[in-house]
Parts: C-alpha cells; sequence; structure tokens
C-alpha cells in the first residue's frame, strides 16, 4: 500500500550463522504455518517443498579439522532487477511496493518454472503433486494461507499471513502502522538460537538496518546485484568467504528442479 | 427470401440470447433455500435495536468473525422467546444440541483471497450497507444460489448476471476490489489481498 | 406462407445461435467459472473458517515438560509456539514438538486394537475387537507361568503408580522400570554417594561443562533452557567442553571438540582425574575428604595422558590444557547422557564420569550438580522399583509396555533376551504402529499426545523439582483406549481391586498436595508471571490454575557439599580394548525421538526426506578417505555387514567422520503422508551388537558397494 500518506516497509532478516545449530525447527515451523503439505512416498530432495531449507556447508577440511556450518536458505527478496519477476510471463511475481516482499500469487501461476530456472537460490519450488494432509491434519491447516495446487510454483514470502494479521490487529486499534512486534515470521519466532533477526530495513532505528551495516555481515551472491534483502553474519572469514563463490556441488543431488 | 434467411438467422441470435440470459443462468446455479429463516429487521429495528457489528463481530485482533456461531444466538434465545416457528428450530434444533447452523454464505470468497472488514470499515470509512445493501433490515433470507462449476455464491460474480449496473460493488471479483481501490487513489501489490 | 425448412435454413439458424452466443454470458462465464474451479478444486483442501483462538497446554512427546501455546481454528490446532518466559522451556520448541498437533492424526496412528497372529516373517496384522483383547490377555496373564512384567519408560508418572498398585495384585507380576539415559550421572552419583535425594544439574550458574557425547544442543534435557543458557554464552561466560567420537551438532557448537576415540570416554576422564591429582590441582579440602586418597593416588598414576594417548586420541597436552581449564572454571559439571540413538555408556564409564564430578568438587554447589526435593505427592521414581537390567534372562512371559518413552533408542535385542523363548506374549500400549509394537503380540491404541490429561514431571535434569499437566487441545479419537481404562479392564477380568478414582481426580489430588506444601512459583502461562503458590486462595484455585496453564517451580534448597567419600580404584587399561584398528566400526547415532520408537509428525519430512538437513535410517556417513579405499560414492548404495545381520544402506560423505567409523541413523524411516508402507524389516539398530552391559556403540562392520 503505497499511497503518499503511508510509510514505505522493506522487510529484511539478518541471520547470525555462527548461531544456527542447524535444529530444523525454521524449517518445520515454515511448513506448518505456510500449509506447505509433507512428503509422499515419492518425494524426494529434488521434488519435496521446503521454503526454508537449511544447508550443511563444510569447510571442507579433513577430520578432526573439519568445520561444519548450517545456512539456512530461502527467497532472499531480491530488490533490483529480481530475477523471478523478470522472467515471470504471467505476472505472476512482483515486487510487493508497499513492504518489499516478493509476492508469488499462485493462481496466476502457469507452471512453466522459469523463475525456478532464474532464481540464483534454488529457493522456488515446484508442486509436482496435488498436496495431501491426513484427513485430520486438514482440519489443522492455517486459515490464513491459501494451500496450492499442482502445477504452481510457491516460495518463501516472510509469511505474509502473519502481516495481514497484523495489519487487521492495528487496524482494530484505529492505527495504520503495524506494531513491529505483531509481525514476526514463523521461522524467526521459533528459532531457539535466535540466530533470525527480523525487521524493517527502510527504518534507520530498527536492529536489521544497524546489523546489516557490521563488517562481518554479508549477502549471498551480491556481485549479481539484485540487492538481496537477507543479510547473513558470520565472525568465521572461511563463511564469509563462501558468499561469493559459486556453488559447487560435490553433493549431487541438490539440484533442483 | 433474403428477409427470411434473416428471420432465421436472427432468431438463432434470439434463441442463443434467451437460452445465455434466461435459462443459462437457472441451469448454472442452483437455489438453496437457507437452513433457517432468519429476519434481520426484527434484531437490528426498532423491537431489539441491536447494532451490526454486535452479532458480526470484529476481535481486537482484527478479526472479523462473520456469521455469528450459535453460541451467540444463544445468549438472547436459550429458550424460546416468541411464537415464531423459525425461533422453534432454532431452539430446538441448534441452541439446545449446540449444533452450528449450516448457514449458507452469500459473500464467501475463495481460500486465496484475502479481506479484511477491519480495515475497510475502521481505517476506510466505509459503512456495512454501502456493500451489503438493504441487507441488515431484510425481513427474511434471500434464496442463496450457488455456481454449480466454481460452488461460490452467486452474489461473488454480479447477483444481477450482466454486471451492468449503475450501482458500484454489487459484485466482489477481483476486478470489483480493483476497481474501487483505484477510484479512492490506491495502489496495492497482489499480496495486499492475497494470501 | 408454407414453407419446408431446408438444410440451409438449419445451418442459418445454427450460425446466428453461435453468434447470439458470444453475446451472452455462456462462454465467459463458463471460462471464468472454470478457472475459478481449478483453483479451488476439492484436490486443493477448503481451510477451516471459524473462531481463532489460543489454548495453552504442555508437551507430552518427552519429559522436558515444554509450554505449549496453541492457536486454534475452530478449535483445532493449526500453529504450536512455546511460551514466552516459561521457567524451563524459555518459549522453545523443539522441531519435533513444533509439529506434536499432527500425531494425533499420523497416516500410522492404531485406533482399534491389532493383534499379530504367527510370530515369524509371514505374521500378519489384523484388527481385533477390544473386549476379546482383554479376555484373551487376562487368559494370558492368568496362565503364566514365568513372569508377568509391566515396563514403564517414564517412571514416576500417576500412571506408573496405577502401574504399580495393578502388577503388585499378580502373582509374579514385577513393574519394571528404564532409567531415562538423561539422569544416568545423577543417578551414578545417587549411587555412589548412597543418598535418596534426586540431584539436578545447576547449569544456569556454572562455568563449565564437560559434557562426555551428550547431544546438550540437539534437543536433550529441556531444549529451551540449553539453547538460552548456549546463546547467551558470551554474557554468561559458560564454556562447553564437548568429549564425543563424532563432531556432532553440540560439538560444532563448543568451545573445545575433544574427538575421543569411540569406546574411550572414560578413558579419557581417566587420564583427567591423573592430571588433577599428579599436577597437585585438586583442592586440600576435597582431598582430604576421600577416604581412599593414597590407594587411588596409587591407582591412577597408569593413568598418566603419555601411557593413555595413544588409545584416546587425544595428545598429552590437550588433556593438561583441558584438566586445568576444569579446575580454573568452577564450578563446573561433567555430565554424560549419551546420544539417543547411539544408547547409553556401560556403568564403569558412567562411574569415571560421576566420580569426577566428585574429585572436582562439584556435587553439592551452586553451580554444579546440586540436591533438589521431590515433587509433592511423588516419590523419587529411580530408588525404589526395579531396573529392567535387573531381571533374569529368558524369564518374563507376559510383558506390557507402555507408550510414553524417553526419547532414546530401544533395541528389541534388549526386551528380547528377557523373555522366555517360547509362547511370550508381548502388549503394547501404543497409538502407533512403531518399531516396540511392531514386535508385540497385542497392541492397544493408547490415547496420547494433547488428546488426554496427563501429569507431567519434567526432566530430571532440572536444578529444581517442577510440575505441569497437559491438556488436551485434539479431540479424542474414538475407539482409543486410554491407559488406565485398559488397566481397570483387565483388572475387572482377572477380578482383582482396582481404584475407582478417574484420572482427573487423582490429578487433583497431586495439585492439593502441591498446594498444601506452600512451597515454589506457579507459572502462568497467558501472562507469563509467576507468583508464589501461598498467593493463590485454594486447592480448588490453583487446579483451576492448571486447567488454564500453569507450571509450578519449586524453590532452591540449600545445598551440603559431601562430608566423605570413595573413589573406585579397580578399573583396568584392559577394559577399554574396543574394536581394531584395522577393521571398520559402526557406530549409530540418532536425534531423540526420532529414532524409531516414537512416530514423528509427517511434516518432517522437511528435515529427513526432503532436505539433507538430518539423515534418515538407512543413511551412513563415512570419510572421504574411506570412501575412496572402499570405491564408494556420495548417494551410492553400499551393502552393510555386521556379525548380527546385514542391510543395504545409502552412503553420504562427509569430512566430520572420523576416517574408518560409519556413522549410522538410527531412524526415522521415511514414510510420505500418502501410504502406509511395509515397517523396515531391518534396522541400523538390529544390526548393531548388544554387549553384556547393555551398550551397542561400537560393532565391527564391513561395508562394500552393492550392485543393485
Amino acid at each position: 500500500m503505497n499511497s503518499s500518506n503511508e510509510k514505505k516497509s522493506r522487510y529484511g532478516m539478518i541471520i547470525d550463522l555462527d548461531r544456527c545449530n542447524g535444529c530444523g525447527a525454521c524449517t518445520v515451523a515454515c511448513a506448518i504455518e505456510n500449509n506447505v503439505p509433507p512428503a509422499q512416498n515419492k518425494t524426494n530432495i529434488k521434488t519435496g517443498i521446503t521454503w526454508m531449507q537449511v544447508y550443511h556447508v563444510s569447510n571442507n577440511e579433513s577430520f578432526p579439522k573439519s568445520d561444519t556450518v548450517f545456512v539456512p536458505m530461502f527467497c532472499q527478496q531480491c530488490e533490483e532487477e529480481t530475477p523471478c519477476v523478470t522472467v515471470c510471463p504471467q505476472n505472476a511475481v512482483e515486487v510487493d511496493p508497499a513492504t518489499g516482499i516478493v509476492g508469488q500469487i499462485p493462481q496466476r501461476c502457469l507452471g512453466c518454472r522459469y523463475c525456478m530456472a532464474a532464481c540464483p537460490y534454488h529457493a522456488r519450488y515446484f508442486n509436482w503433486w496435488d498436496p495431501q494432509w491426513s484427513e485430520g491434519m486438514k482440519k489443522q491447516l492455517n486459515p490464513d494461507v491459501a494451500p496450492r495446487m499442482r502445477g504452481v510454483v510457491e516460495k518463501c514470502n516472510f509469511c505474509q499471513g502473519r502481516l495481514h494479521a497484523a495489519k487487521a490487529k492495528a487496524a482494530a486499534q484505529g492505527k495504520k502502522e503495524i506494531d513491529p512486534v505483531e509481525y514476526i515470521p514463523a521461522c524467526v519466532e521459533s528459532c531457539p538460537m535466535q540466530a533470525i533477526t527480523f525487521g524493517d530495513l527502510a527504518d534507520e532505528t530498527s536492529t536489521v538496518s544497524q546489523s546489516a551495516k557490521n563488517k562481518d555481515t554479508f549477502r549471498f551472491l551480491s556481485r549479481l546485484g539484485t540487492e538481496p534483502k537477507v543479510h547473513f553474519h558470520s565472525e568465521k572469514s572461511w563463511v564469509r568467504d563462501m558468499a561469493e563463490k559459486t556453488l559447487t556441488r560435490s553433493k549431487k543431488e541438490i539440484v533442483h528442479g | 427470401m433474403k428477409y427470411q434467411s434473416r428471420v432465421i438467422f436472427g432468431s438463432g441470435i434470439i434463441f442463443s440470447l434467451i437460452i445465455g440470459w434466461f435459462f443459462f443462468p437457472m441451469v448454472l446455479f442452483k437455489s438453496e433455500s437457507q437452513p433457517l429463516q432468519y429476519n434481520h429487521k426484527i434484531h437490528t429495528g426498532e423491537q431489539a435495536g441491536i447494532s451490526c457489528e454486535d452479532c458480526h463481530v470484529i476481535d481486537t485482533d482484527g478479526r472479523f468473525h462473520g456469521i455469528p456461531t450459535v453460541a451467540k444466538c444463544a445468549e438472547c434465545h436459550s429458550s424460546q422467546l416468541g411464537t415464531s416457528e423459525n425461533e422453534k428450530i432454532l431452539v430446538e434444533q441448534y441452541v439446545l444440541p449446540n449444533l452450528e447452523i449450516p448457514w449458507r454464505i452469500y459473500s464467501l470468497q475463495p481460500d486465496n483471497a484475502y479481506f479484511s472488514h477491519v480495515t475497510h470499515v475502521r481505517l476506510g470509512q466505509l459503512k456495512c450497507e454501502e456493500c451489503h445493501g438493504t441487507h441488515g433490515s431484510s425481513e427474511q433470507l434471500r434464496i442463496f444460489q450457488v455456481n454449480r462449476i466454481s460452488g461460490y455464491s452467486r452474489d461473488i460474480w454480479n447477483a444481477s448476471f450482466s454486471g451492468m449496473q449503475n450501482k458500484s460493488r454489487e459484485g466482489m471479483k477481483m476486478d470489483d476490489c480493483i476497481q474501487c481501490h483505484e477510484q479512492r487513489g490506491r495502489k496495492d501489490g497482489c499480496i495486499a489481498c492475497h494470501k | 406462407m408454407p414453407k419446408t425448412i431446408t438444410r440451409r435454413d438449419v445451418l442459418k439458424f445454427v450460425g446466428g445461435s453461435v453468434l447470439g452466443t458470444f453475446l451472452t454470458p455462456i462462454p465467459w462465464k463458463l471460462l471464468d467459472d472454470t478457472a475459478i474451479w481449478t483453483q479451488n478444486w476439492s484436490l486443493t483442501p477448503p481451510l477451516s473458517h471459524g473462531p481463532i483462538s489460543n489454548k495453552f497446554s504442555v508437551c507430552t512427546l518427552c519429559p522436558a515438560g515444554c509450554a505449549v501455546k496453541a492457536r486454534c481454528v475452530a478449535g483445532m490446532p493449526y500453529m504450536l509456539s512455546g511460551v514466552a518466559h516459561h521457567p524451563l522451556s524459555q518459549g522453545i520448541l523443539c522441531p519435533r514438538g513444533l509439529a506434536g498437533h499432527h500425531l494425533s492424526f499420523h497416516p500410522y496412528r492404531l485406533t482399534v486394537p491389532h493383534k499379530f497372529f504367527g510370530k515369524d516373517e509371514n505374521s500378519r496384522l489384523s484388527a481385533i475387537v477390544y473386549d476379546k483383547t482383554s479376555k484373551e490377555i487376562s487368559k494370558h496373564i492368568i496362565e503364566n507361568k514365568g513372569s508377568v512384567v509391566l515396563l514403564d519408560r517414564q517412571p514416576g508418572r500417576i500412571i506408573s503408580s496405577i502401574y504399580d498398585q495393578f502388577i503388585k495384585n499378580i502373582p509374579n507380576g514385577r513393574y519394571v522400570t528404564f532409567n531415562p539415559p538423561e539422569e544416568s550421572t545423577l543417578l551414578t552419583l545417587q549411587k555412589i554417594t548412597d543418598t535418596s535425594t534426586p540431584l539436578g544439574y545447576d547449569f544456569e550458574y556454572t562455568k563449565m561443562i564437560l559434557s562426555f557425547g551428550t547431544p546438550l544442543l540437539d534437543g536433550w534435557g529441556t531444549p529451551g533452557r540449553l539453547m538460552k543458557i548456549f546463546r547467551e554464552k558470551k554474557e554468561n561466560g559458560i564454556k562447553l567442553i564437548q568429549v564425543e567420537h563424532r563432531q556432532s551438532r553440540t560439538a560444532l557448537q563448543a568451545d573445545t571438540w575433544i574427538p575421543v576415540q569411540p569406546g574411550r570416554e572414560g578413558l579419557f576422564a581417566l587420564t583427567l582425574a591423573n592430571i588433577l591429582i599428579s599436577e597437585k590441582l585438586v583442592p586440600q579440602n576435597i582431598i582430604r575428604s576421600i577416604n581412599n586418597f593414597q590407594a587411588y593416588k596409587i591407582f591412577i598414576e597408569q593413568f598418566a595422558p603419555e601411557l593413555t594417548c595413544e588409545k584416546t586420541g587425544i595428545a598429552a597436552g590437550v588433556a593438561r590444557k583441558i584438566a586445568l581449564e576444569l579446575i580454573q572454571s568452577t564450578p563446573s559439571i561433567a555430565c554424560s547422557g549419551s546420544d539417543p540413538g547411539g544408547g547409553p555408556f556401560d556403568e564403569q564409564t558412567e562411574q569415571i564420569i560421576a566420580e569426577l564430578n566428585l574429585l572436582l568438587g562439584n556435587v553439592g554447589r551452586t553451580g554444579g550438580i546440586v540436591a533438589k526435593r521431590d515433587v509433592p505427592g511423588y516419590k523419587n521414581p529411580s530408588a525404589s522399583h526395579t531396573n529392567w537390567k535387573e531381571i533374569p534372562d529368558h524369564s518374563v512371559q507376559v510383558l506390557i509396555i507402555d507408550s510414553a518413552d524417553s526419547g532414546y533408542a530401544f533395541p528389541w535385542d534388549i526386551i528380547e533376551q528377557k523373555l522366555i523363548p517360547t509362547n511370550n506374549v508381548v502388549i503394547s500400549l501404543s497409538p502407533f504402529l512403531n518399531e516396540i509394537a511392531a514386535h508385540a503380540d497385542y497392541i492397544i491404541p493408547s490415547a496420547v499426545y494433547y488428546e488426554t490429561q496427563q501429569d507431567i514431571i519434567p526432566s530430571s535434569s532440572s536444578s529444581v523439582a517442577s510440575f505441569s499437566v497437559s491438556f488436551p487441545l485434539n479431540p479424542k479419537r474414538k475407539n482409543t483406549i486410554d491407559n488406565i481404562d485398559f488397566i481397570k479392564n483387565i483388572s475387572k477380568e482377572l477380578g482383582i481391586p482396582a481404584s475407582t478414582a478417574t484420572f482427573e481426580e487423582l490429578l487433583k489430588e497431586k495439585v492439593s498436595a502441591i498446594y498444601s506444601s506452600r512451597r515454589g512459583l506457579i507459572f502462568t502461562f497467558s501472562d507469563g508471571q509467576s507468583k508464589r503458590t501461598t498467593e493463590i486462595q485454594s486447592a480448588d484455585d490453583l487446579w483451576k490454575t492448571f486447567t488454564e496453564g500453569a507450571t509450578w517451580v519449586d524453590d532452591p534448597i540449600p545445598q551440603h557439599t559431601l562430608v566423605k567419600f570413595s573413589l573406585n580404584t579397580n578399573y583396568s587399561h584392559k577394559a577399554f580394548d574396543v574394536g581394531q584398528a584395522e577393521s571398520l566400526i559402526l557406530v549409530p547415532y540418532g536425534w531423540r525421538g526420532t529414532v524409531t520408537t516414537s512416530q514423528i509428525s509427517p511434516i518432517m519430512s522437511k528435515v529427513f526426506q526432503e532436505s539433507e538437513l538430518r539423515s534418515f535410517a538407512g543413511t551412513v556417513s563415512i570419510n572421504p578417505m574411506t570412501a575412496s579405499k572402499l570405491n564408494l560414492q556420495e548417494s551410492d548404495t553400499a551393502f552393510l555387514k555386521t556379525e548380527k545381520g546385514e542391510m543395504n544402506v545409502r552412503i553420504k560423505i562427509d569430512n566430520a567422520v572420523r576416517p574408518g567409523l560409519i556413522e549410522a541413523a538410527v531412524g526415522p524411516n521415511l514414510n510420505g503422508v500418502d501410504a502406509k508402507d511395509e515397517l523396515q524389516s531391518t534396522t541400523v539398530l538390529d544390526l548393531c551388537k548388544v554387549q553384556n552391559n547393555g551398550t551397542w556403540k561400537i560393532t565391527k562392520a564391513t561395508l562394500s558397494k552393492a550392485y543393485v
């Protein structure tokens, strides 16, 4: 919503990789919040849907000098030249003018998967099958998020269902601006190590815009110039150096689509 | 002869128009009656004097509760107050066994559409009547018409079918939303109204 | 003007109709409606419409006692989250707990009693009628010639005392517990110091934690409590030293990781003890309290770091540095509590670790291992009951296994060795067809996981006693049978007296005992506030507070250091000769609650099946060096063989694995939400050799490429 009297937000995240212990709470909370269906028998790592996927990255040193960092990877919410927006023939993706969230409208998607090929972060997922839940689990779906049908692409949208709820709560009090504590994505809320900080990058005083300036804060593939709004933080230099490397796929299965 | 062939051609057109504008809606929509009749006028009028928001609650979280639960009805109708047949049904079949009434909802949107009542009513300063017309003072519930293909209420498309009314906000499709937002100088992204 | 209708006229009419159709809504509306239909067809489930509410409860998946806030739509929970500032869980739920509400509707959920016909590979699972089941089970109990055992893996609950009462009335009946591995160090210390006072870890005020393979940061204890301590470790100055053969998640987050050789953890602990004594690092007051100090001093000389370094794989210098750090940062805690899949340590290793605490003066000290009180109305469970290990081999004819588990692996071998080989009857009170239930003869579908009320006396590792009640979030599934009703029913069949009290009445009894004790604080979930128990007006008010979501937490008690103790002097180097360098060693590992005896929500596939974040059953990790020796590559299928059996496994190559080790994930099995697969016939646990001392940490194995 960007009529002139309203504030323009740019939501973003800082993820402290030194804190992440790879427990998987964010991945599970994300799937539950966003009505992502559980795997079917035939589902594998190539065909699964994990908006929030946590990767193992090794420093490639041998035991016992080995070190592993867990990297949560999801839609990086590119602000400029957003690759998926540029390629979509259906206008099913856009950078929301009011919030900066890269919004995907699955109902508009025709399933060509061009965006999946274009995404530098492999953060987009295709519904290869109709979603399935057990009978009782269907009644446990989040009423704020529409389930997607077979044949469309989906991805992280910073829990826009929670943004809607926060806006409604603000409106109930007659306010146009949301209270920042009311809008916290599921992964941020569930992280036991509090490794993820969420906030408005357009607000100079917010924790995220402060931490984004830290010298140990970086973004993945920032050389592409897409200005992602998800930042990472690590005090380990080998982790920071990884950011600009093109991923070498030692694990041959991690190739989507 | 040329004249006659025009008549035949024209009657073909007329035939289609009759089918399309008269019979097609009858076939496309299935009419269903509500599980019991409800008189808005008695409740909102001078007799009881209830306002819309007393039953169609917007809570402190800004969530619109839609049609009230039977518990809400039971606040007054825990036992029969009057003599009407409908009230008897309400008390005996729903309130006492504590079963929810399977109302058919005229304005139910698809799951992927997000509509916030509180934003429109509190921030947009819209009156209920602007969208829902005289529903609040109606004496009985209209026949509910459901689209056999999409499964949604006829009101979503447009009650009058042609969509050519002068009245604004007759239908509740995306174009109707966009039209009204544009009139008010609002430009929104997709995710503002999609979930 | 009569005229016959020609073919031409018909075509004209049709032409007109077609043109006319485009002037009607027919094509446009059909197109539009069809599009809307495809977006909302029945293959995508419709969302619930109904009032949104918050309910509070306590997670019962393991004994951690984490507080849960459930957002519900039309009364059904759809999103669980922690309760901020909760004294135990600190607003955190583990991934398994986040999806706990799904379990009631798990595709593997059993809702009618089942019976396995036959005990061989051709056995067949069929549904049977409950009345018939209880008659059959009663008959087995009456006719038994060995003993009737009821196994409780979460002792100390209300239901535990009901089990105990029930089994006492049966000839040759025994109530048997299996102590949660998390408590092992504490229980060993209780034994050494001959005290019945329950002990706990005072992690909040410690300076140093020396963990022997304890998965402190991966679901151990009450996860929220430990996560909070470690994420604030810069501020509170806690250091963690992880002594573990593999680079687990805890080892990755530790300040120091000591990559000890598997099975030599005890030897490393003895090495530390040697350094503490020989370098005179132990304070005089502790030395004075050791009864047999002179003997111990001579005994420990054989464990000098130079003599053990080859076996432990830890350089003498490193061991010295660790010992020095330990004595400099007091109070400290040395804990064991092994990997959930890897199984417990042997008693000797447990004792060595416990004794290290005595030597460091950690026991009975704030920030160390502290004494606590029992929950009012409860007896400390570990002290009085028979332990599974004490049951003679091949003596049990009828075995009833309670559904609750501690989240730790429990190989069927451990059960099997106690059963009479023929004609044994195993009854599993389990809501799921899981690993243990698959071996049972009768499966009684119990109602659990947010379906019934349950008392929780949270994790033994906490520094003070606490108590919560879990209230239902989900509707109870039809035809499921509460454990208490099962016991009542069998008692009736057998004609033995049984209490008629309902579970709620028993719960209220416990609550009024807490009220009468006038001890501790009540934390209420809805407002995140604590108040004294004494501020509450009556026992009924306290019950009401619990129904709305509350946890009772006891006050800490004054600590007294131990006066006198003796240290064991009969360990030998020989005990640590496990495995040989030239063969491959199979070491199982797992994640609490996913190691096949419990079920997890289907949504957990995001972590196991749809990403590589955690490994599922049948995945083994090996070092690249091991892989190249065996000519194996990533994702290859390989053939894993031990003396116990063989199975096909999937290879994962990982630098973080010690060369020569095969790290095998114990669970979970992969199962989609759509179909019920057959239970896997062989699991990694079946391949592990259960030693006489009850461990299955190390098994010799071979691995070769499978050509399938």
